[in-house]
């Protein structure tokens, strides 16, 4: 039997690894059309001319120089794991750089096949390339991929099964200076004396890695009995001067061989640049991106109407079934309202999430989330935070769990806590279905305007916060932004709906699952001691909320709220699941905002300070646990609740008060 | 479409979208009102008013700068038209939707629905000969 191969799959960012990887593996991991969307490793497989093939999808990186933490896992997997074969995915529309790994690769002795991708990209601009040269030249063997039609894949796994049967490491020809050179033989011939040392990597990658001061190797040499002999040999070397004569020397030698398989045919300005010229125009480009926020928002709204409505409809012909089906009262009482009410009324709100985040993954795909990241960059910068933290913000508009995971790009330490801790103020798409509800009923006519206006009071709470954390607790200055524009795509029908599905669907499983468990404590709650009418001030939800009443009464919050918002620390959407079965609005959700509009303890000033209290105070127990996760410190975590309910309290303070003189009302 | 006439139509449909949007913001604000009649074709709104603005001053911008770089000049006028026939087509499926909302629902909203053929959906109609020239001339600068 054909042995298993390994395929590692890297490359620089955003060269559309994961969409390679999805093609071959039949994968549907989340791809987007901006660098650093991969900051784990993903496993998949497949089987090709009848052998197993497993290939681990790694996160972007330029170099085998770790800045950040997800450049840190895909270094790791390379140098500590290996694989059988390295396939490098390189943008054929920006080879120069992208060849520039391929050279350290190289060096690694690992077997290396380029997968030349987005090649038809590079053929609209004009460029031509030959592939069959790529071998002789620089002793790598290319293919012509285009991984969003799957172009090239069995040519590509065809190479793969072929050069990892040949194991013939690749021979880039590249030559050092004659005194690196004799460092490099020194330190080899030291390393040698090794034998485990010797055997972890080529012993010429570990000289040359050493001689530019590469800091993980210099620390997996430290036990080893030749570590104090290889310092000897380093002392008196610049690491700093080495590692630029070496970076000059490999762009050198891609330039020099370049010409030789590449050649532009008719090189023409690209549309991706012509369109860069107006939506990152100096005035222009932040009004841009309002507009399409706006629009995103009133299409959400409109849209997802006929559909919530539909909703509605079954769950009140769910509960009509219910209610004739079960004798019990009691368990007439658990089921409709309970579960069959607490959930309903949560449903009712999924189209609106899908519609946002079908919206956001289509603006994503198609390059323009890049472009937002680089006009904001500006303002980010002078809250003290890089232009690359706007792209985990705008993620935390879907998810804060990914959002915060997303932060695993930010290089900086102090950066990335300050996008971690901001994180939560970006209103995620859990946090809608309460804003739909509180400014459908209260604002009927302005509820786009009043949700639109929620989600930039969270960016400008972050700014804000960002500046005051930047000013105490995490003083600093923020790295300056490099980031590379991806071309403009046409967004695929299949990726984005995937896209939005892989996000969106995550509602539905919590529906069944920590809603209904949600939905049925409040139940509980609301129902007992034996004998109290349901959801009564007497019930022990009554007695809890009117217990915990005090704390948020300046916010003009009744102990039903209070209740709610309890339940909300472990996700958002049981505030409306709490809400419908505190109200006795049972199985159908429509009457939950008939119930409100009814309250005379509810009013547009206590929707809006609500609303604002929602948007602002710990997102769920998942964000909690990935802050935890990612900061590795129970003191930040910590910190993230108290600042955000203490922002949270103030802000929704100040709203009720200032929306009970302007609005009138309770 | 020949330079002269693509600037003369980015120049004169600027002027439309940036007076539409700024008399729909204001009548959003609430800074002044227009006769009932008139709710049909300018229905007050902050948030629609400021797009159309955006829309406007990108098709002035690209007036502006025809003379000086015609590939810039024409790249402008092409992303506003594209802008505004997006936000046409929005504001139509926003209609859709409300009447969908009313089969399913039932109920007799329809002025509520007529008010939201605002200026962003017959605008839109308007640019549309402009966006197929501008695109056919978009293509051929690239």
């Amino acid at each position: 039997m054909t042995a298993p191969i390994r395929i590692g799959l890297v490359g620089n960012p955003n060269v559309g690894k994961t969409t390679l990887f999805n093609a071959l593996t039949g994968a549907r991991q989340h791809v987007g059309n901006w660098p650093g969307v991969t900051v784990e490793r993903k496993s998949g497989e497949l089987t090709h001319q009848g052998v197993a093939i497993e290939v681990i999808d790694l996160p972007g990186i330029y170099s085998l120089t770790a800045y950040s933490v997800d450049e840190q896992v895909s270094r790791d997997f390379l140098l500590d794991e290996r694989s059988d074969i390295i396939v490098q995915v390189v943008d054929a529309t920006n080879l120069e750089r992208n060849l520039y790994l391929s050279t350290q690769l190289a060096e690694l002795g690992v077997p290396l096949l380029l997968a030349v991708n987005m090649a038809d990209l590079a053929e609209e601009q004009g460029d031509c390339l030959d592939y069959g040269r790529f071998a002789g030249l620089f002793g790598l063997p290319a293919v012509r991929t285009v991984g969003s039609t799957g172009e090239g894949l069995a040519e590509l796994l065809d190479e793969v099964v072929a050069v990892s049967r040949a194991g013939r490491p690749p021979r880039v020809p590249m030559e050092y200076p004659a005194e690196s050179e004799a460092a490099i033989a020194g330190l080899v011939a030291v390393i040698e004396r090794d034998p485990a040392l010797a055997r972890r990597h080529p012993p010429r990658w570990t000289a040359v890695r050493l001689l530019e001061g590469d800091e993980h190797v210099l620390a997996s040499i430290a036990g080893s009995p030749v570590a104090p002999a290889v310092k000897e040999q380093l002392a008196g070397v610049d690491a700093i001067e080495n590692e630029a004569r070496f970076a000059d020397l490999r762009y050198s030698t891609i330039a020099d061989l370049l010409p030789r398989v590449h050649t532009t045919c008719a090189r023409r300005t690209s549309p991706s640049d012509l369109i860069d010229r107006v939506v990152t125009d100096r005035y222009l480009g932040i009004p841009i991106f309002l507009a399409f926020m706006w629009g995103a928002f009133e299409l959400t709204f409109a849209a997802s109407a006929p559909f919530g409505t539909l909703i509605e409809l079954v769950f009140g012909w769910l509960g009509e079934q219910v209610r004739g089906a079960i004798a019990d009262p009691w368990l007439a009482s658990l089921v409709g309202d309970g579960a069959v009410g607490g959930v309903g009324s949560v449903l009712v709100f999924v189209p609106s999430i899908f519609i946002l985040l079908l919206v956001l993954s289509v603006l994503e795909d198609s390059g323009y989330m890049a472009r937002a990241a680089f006009i904001m960059d500006r303002l980010m910068h002078a809250i003290g935070l890089p232009g690359k933290s706007f792209i985990p913000m705008l993620v935390g508009f879907g998810c804060n769990v990914a959002g915060i995971m997303a932060t695993r790009t930010i290089e900086d330490p102090k950066d990335r806590l300050i996008a971690i801790l901001l994180n939560p103020f970006m209103s995620c798409g859990a946090r809608l279905p309460v804003f739909v509800l509180f400014a459908g009923v209260f604002f009927t006519a302005h509820a786009g305007t009043v949700v639109f206006f929620l989600y930039v009071l969270g960016i400008v709470v972050a700014i804000v916060a960002a500046k005051l954390l930047r000013a105490t607790v995490l003083p600093g200055s923020s790295a300056p932004f490099i980031m590379e524009m991806p071309p403009y795509r046409l967004p695929s029908a299949r990726t984005t709906l995937l896209h939005m599905w892989s996000r969106s669907s995550m509602y539905l499983k919590k529906a069944t699952g920590v809603i209904l468990i949600g939905s049925l404590v409040v139940w509980f709650l609301a129902s007992f001691p034996v004998g109290v009418e349901y959801g009564s001030e007497a019930s022990l939800a009554g007695l809890i909320g009117h217990a915990l009443e005090p704390l948020v009464a300046p916010l003009g919050f009744d102990w039903r709220v209070t209740i709610a918002l309890i339940f909300g620390f472990v996700a958002k959407e049981v505030v409306i699941g709490s809400l419908g079965v505190l109200y006795g609005a049972g199985n159908d959700p429509g009457a939950l905002a008939g119930a409100l509009a009814a309250d005379g303890a509810l009013s547009a000033p206590v929707a809006l300070s609500l609303m604002v209290f929602v948007l602002l105070y710990t997102p769920c127990l998942a964000a909690l646990a990935t802050i935890r996760k990612e900061t590795g410190s129970w003191r930040w975590t910590g910190f993230s609740v108290v600042f955000g309910l203490s922002i949270a309290w103030v802000l929704s303070f100040v709203v009720y008060r200032i929306g009970r003189i302007v609005l009138g009302g309770a | 479409m020949r330079s002269v006439t693509t600037r003369s139509v980015a120049a004169l449909l600027g002027v439309l979208f940036g007076g539409f949007g700024v008399v729909q913001a204001g009548l959003g604000l609430a800074l002044f009102t227009l006769p009932e009649a008139w709710a049909f074709v300018l229905p007050p709104s902050l948030l629609d008013g400021y797009v159309l603005a955006v829309i406007g001053a990108l098709f002035l911008t690209g007036a502006r700068v025809f003379p000086s770089d015609e590939e810039t000049g024409v790249a402008y006028t092409y992303v506003a038209a594209v802008f505004a026939c997006a936000y046409g087509l929005l504001s139509l499926l926003v209609l859709l939707a409300g009447a969908a909302d009313l089969l399913i629902a039932g109920g007799e909203e329809v002025p509520a629905l007529v008010e939201s053929i605002g200026p962003a959906l017959y605008l839109a109609v308007l640019v549309l000969p402009t966006y197929l020239a501008v695109g056919k001339r978009f293509r051929q600068e690239v």
